[in-house]
């Protein structure tokens, strides 16, 4: 049982649910009987029982200035010299208590982290419902009924020293530190130590290729290409503490978390109704689960499809060409490309102009708002009534069909300033030419004067 | 033909007007006004051509105040609104704003041959100091105005420019609290600085440049020492003004070329503006300014400002025991007094012997000079820029040149101190411009 194997690199010792700090007066975390022990090999041969010394110094408790009696309890303080140096360390009396049992995990964390008061000392925002939504998780559940091959707190936030499920409860570090297993980029890969390991999953018989299809995913791509840390990993639908599979009641809501706006154009359409009749998952029949892919207008059924095209998702119901929801949804489908398309040609107008050096910030401002049309356009797909669709997409082409006239005003300006340009250097050269006449004129006036000759 | 022989009969409407307002006084006296003919005549026209650009600044201000609105949330919306909405906005903001750098670049055209021409010798004295006035209220219409658009360059450039008088002991925290208006540049300098570029400045330019030109008026050109007329004199109405008429169409044609041509990349690509001015830059508004937004990245002064620039940032951070900045800022300082001392200290392009104040100013200058090559020589050196360490010992060994032809002057000529440390200068100015630019 590896999980065993994480409770065997701790101290062996029966788990007590008595908050260690209230029996023992703090020493200091660095100078301990525990520290001074348990680096030594001369008086702990097991290298197991001394990695926990080496890896505290990285530990999110050890850097809030908790030592290892907050946790384990005893009196580590005094001389580690002295005859009763260990003897008053694993004093239970004083409150010590080696490594918990895989089950007794959660309450073991628990009594600090449900504490308000205690998580107050070091965060005052400190959530303290962590040990309860887990008691509700499938992971708590299962643990409840004597599972401890279910994930518990050290199996994602422990260290995990290897790629196995295997998990050291010392080194922990903060949820925003980078090298945390629960922060948001490796969340998916601490989750898939478990669920893609299919070994270890074998007895619970569920699928363990969630991992590979979410790294296919266009949240995987947001999250590790964009760098966007509020891309949806595996917590984000399924939550963390209290995790659980979502129900086909709930999908809409747990996309609609953030597709907020889809999802509520969901609920109002006739497809849901459809939906919930037949029992169907909601977003996931067309979006899929985990590999979740980039979204397209391609996605809607349209006439003619290009050679070698699956016919879409709608054609997984609407399988039959007479079906009029192929009709809508090629008319939702030649809207919004043909919005697209006049996007692409205004936005080359305005980029031309602002090539050119004229101001456009009015016209890229406008298209923006064609912009705007297409992303409503594309979300008004999932209220299914093309009618609406068309409307958005009438009103997105005419602000685009706006932003280009002004991309294209802007040109014309261009080419106006350059003939104008030239107009007045010819202007300009010809006045030059008839000052230059003239003070070849005066000056043989002048000249003339001088000589007091005849004035011309 | 002169404009007396006329006299006052004429139209009924002349003479209404004459009689009224005496303008053939006015029309004999510039009638009457005559511009010496020889080899150096070619700068008389760029006082003209300063003048010309002047007005031009004058009548696209105006055209601006007419939609410009000051105050951090509208300056910038006001501006692009003129370039892009107002018809014509786009031509009259450019010529404004091209034309100022223009001005500034024939000003000190018209100032160096001023100065090379010893124009400036008794009686043109205060010519010379109204001259150098107009000057520095020129640079400080550059400063105040390169504000007014509220966009992000400005904002930077102006809280540095704004930071250099800390420098100054005691007043310098005062001082740069007056300029900004508060601690910081907010609004309230743009209020000020609005304030002082339409009625401050143009209040006083209008005085300087009335005095400098009645100046001009009352003394004529002046002819440089030693050298001979071609003839008799030209007269400035019709002969001398149309030829400046020339030049100042021409400067037109230049103008509108600039503001139509600098905004396609292969004007910029034809013409290295680049390297010292940058037309397409005063053209772009940019994006406006945000004073939580941290400083563009290589942010510089506009090029009349660089050498002033550049010099404060190559200077130690301890000269001889005295803050580097504290010393560049009194250099300066001391530099433009001498500038305006220039007639009074230079009293042997007047045909008078040296004063005592100006050989002992001439020397502490001479010996100020020395120290500063000395110590960009080493510092250059210091830093492995041997170019710069070259230059310093170039600098050093053309003002001990300039002393060894001044002992060995024969009496009664003309000295050629102050000539050269005028070509000194002048390379100092634009070798740390040149240095600003490219560095």
């Amino acid at each position: 049982m590896k999980r065993l194997a994480i409770a065997a690199l701790l101290f062996f010792a029966p788990a007590t649910s008595t908050p260690a700090q209230d029996a023992a007066p703090a020493p200091a975390a660095g100078a301990s009987t525990c520290t001074t022990c348990h680096a030594d090999a001369a008086r702990v041969p097991d290298p197991a029982q001394r990695e926990p010394v080496a890896a505290f110094a990285d530990d999110i408790h050890g850097a809030r200035g908790l030592g290892c009696h907050d946790c384990h309890g005893g009196r580590p303080d005094g001389d580690p010299s002295a005859p009763d140096a260990v003897a008053r360390a694993h004093d239970p009396a004083a409150g010590w208590h080696g490594a918990p049992a895989p089950a007794d995990v959660p309450e073991f964390c628990g009594r600090c982290h449900s504490d308000a008061s205690m998580m107050g000392r070091y965060n005052p925002d400190a959530r303290i419902d962590q040990v309860a939504k887990y008691r509700t998780s499938v992971h708590g559940q299962k643990l409840a009924e004597g599972d401890t091959r279910v994930a518990q707190c050290l199996s994602c936030h422990g260290r995990h020293p290897d790629g196995t499920p295997r998990a050291l409860a010392h080194g922990m570090r903060a949820v925003s530190d980078p090298l945390s297993p629960v922060h948001p980029p490796n969340v998916a890969t601490t989750c898939a130590r478990c669920h893609a390991h299919a070994a270890y999953m074998h007895e619970y018989g569920i699928p363990t290729d969630q991992f590979a299809d979410w790294s296919q995913s266009v949240h995987a791509a947001q999250l590790f290409e964009q760098d966007d840390l509020s891309a949806p990993t595996c917590n984000d639908c399924h939550g963390n503490h209290g995790a659980h599979p979502p129900g086909v009641e709930d999908l809409s809501f747990v996309c609609g978390t953030c597709h907020l706006r889809q999802a509520d154009l969901f609920r109002q359409s006739t497809m849901k109704v459809a939906f919930d009749e037949m029992g169907l998952g909601e977003c996931i029949v067309c979006h899929g689960n985990h590999r979740i892919g980039t979204p397209g207008d391609d996605m809607l059924f349209h006439e003619p499809l290009p050679a070698g095209r699956a016919p879409t998702a709608c054609w997984t119901c609407h399988a039959r060409a007479e079906d009029p929801a192929l009709a809508a949804s090629t008319r939702m489908w030649a809207g919004l490309t043909g919005l697209d398309a006049r996007i692409v040609a205004a936005k080359a107008v305005i980029h031309e102009a602002g090539a050119k050096g004229m101001p456009v910030g009015d016209a890229e401002y406008r298209l923006s708002g064609a912009n705007d049309a297409l992303i409503e356009a594309r979300a008004l797909v999932h209220r299914f009534v093309a009618d609406d669709v068309t409307g958005a997409v009438a009103k997105g082409t005419a602000v685009a069909d706006d932003a280009e006239a002004l991309g294209k005003s802007a040109l014309d300006d261009f080419f106006f300033r350059h003939r104008w340009l030239a107009v007045s250097l010819l202007g300009i050269a010809f006045v030059i030419l008839a000052l230059v006449l003239k003070v070849r004129q005066v000056d043989r006036r002048w000249r003339a004067s001088l000589a007091g000759g005849p004035r011309r | 033909m002169t404009s007396s022989s006329r006299g006052p009969e004429g139209s009924p409407l002349r003479r209404f007007l004459d009689e009224r307002l005496g303008l053939s006084a006015l029309r004999d006296l510039i009638g009457h006004k005559q511009v010496p003919v020889h080899r150096h005549s070619f700068w008389y026209y760029w006082g003209g051509m300063a003048l010309f650009l002047f007005l031009v600044q004058v009548a696209t201000g105006i055209l601006l105040l007419l939609y410009y609105r000051p105050g951090p949330t509208e300056a910038w919306e006001s501006v692009q609104f003129i370039v892009t909405r107002v018809r014509w906005g786009w031509l009259v903001r450019s010529l404004h704003s091209i034309s100022a750098n223009l001005l500034m670049l024939v000003v000190l055209v018209h100032l160096g041959s001023v100065f090379f021409l010893r124009a400036y010798r008794r009686p043109r004295e205060l010519t010379w100091v109204t001259g150098l006035g107009l000057f520095f209220l020129f640079i400080t219409f550059g400063f105040s105005g390169y504000l007014l658009p509220w966009n992000e360059l400005a904002f930077f450039a102006t809280s540095v420019g704004t930071e250099i008088p800390r420098a100054i002991p005691v007043v310098g925290d005062f001082l740069v609290r007056l300029v900004r208006g508060g601690p910081e540049v907010t609004g309230a300098t743009l209020s000020r600085f609005y304030g002082l570029h339409v009625a401050i400045l143009p209040a006083l330019t209008t005085v300087a440049l009335g005095i400098h030109l009645a100046l001009v008026q009352k003394h004529g050109m002046s002819v440089p020492g030693g050298v001979r007329e071609k003839g008799p004199p030209m007269p400035f109405l019709p002969n001398f003004l149309l030829r400046d008429l020339i030049g100042w169409f021409a400067a037109l044609a230049v103008l509108i070329t600039i503001i139509v041509l600098a905004p396609t990349a292969p004007f910029g690509a034809l013409f290295p503006f680049d390297a010292l001015f940058d037309p397409k830059h005063l053209l772009e508004l940019g994006e406006k300014a945000d004073p939580f937004a941290s400083a563009p990245v290589g942010i510089k002064p506009e090029w009349y400002f660089l050498f002033m620039f550049e010099t404060l940032k190559a200077l130690p951070a301890d000269v001889a025991g005295l803050e580097g900045e504290l010393v560049g800022v009194l250099a300066f300082g001391v530099g433009a007094l001498a500038l305006f001392l220039v007639p009074f200290l230079d009293r042997g392009a007047s045909g008078l012997p040296p004063s005592r104040f100006s050989r002992l100013a001439g020397g502490a200058l001479a010996l100020f000079g020395l120290a500063m090559c000395a110590l960009a020589t080493w510092s250059m050196a210091h830093a492995g820029r041997w170019l710069g360490a070259a230059a310093g010992v170039a600098g050093a060994a053309w003002i001990l040149g300039a002393l060894l032809l001044e002992c060995r002057r024969p009496p009664g000529s003309a000295s050629r101190l102050v000539p050269a440390f005028g070509w000194l200068v002048v390379a100092f100015l634009v070798g740390m411009t040149v240095v600003g630019r490219l560095s």
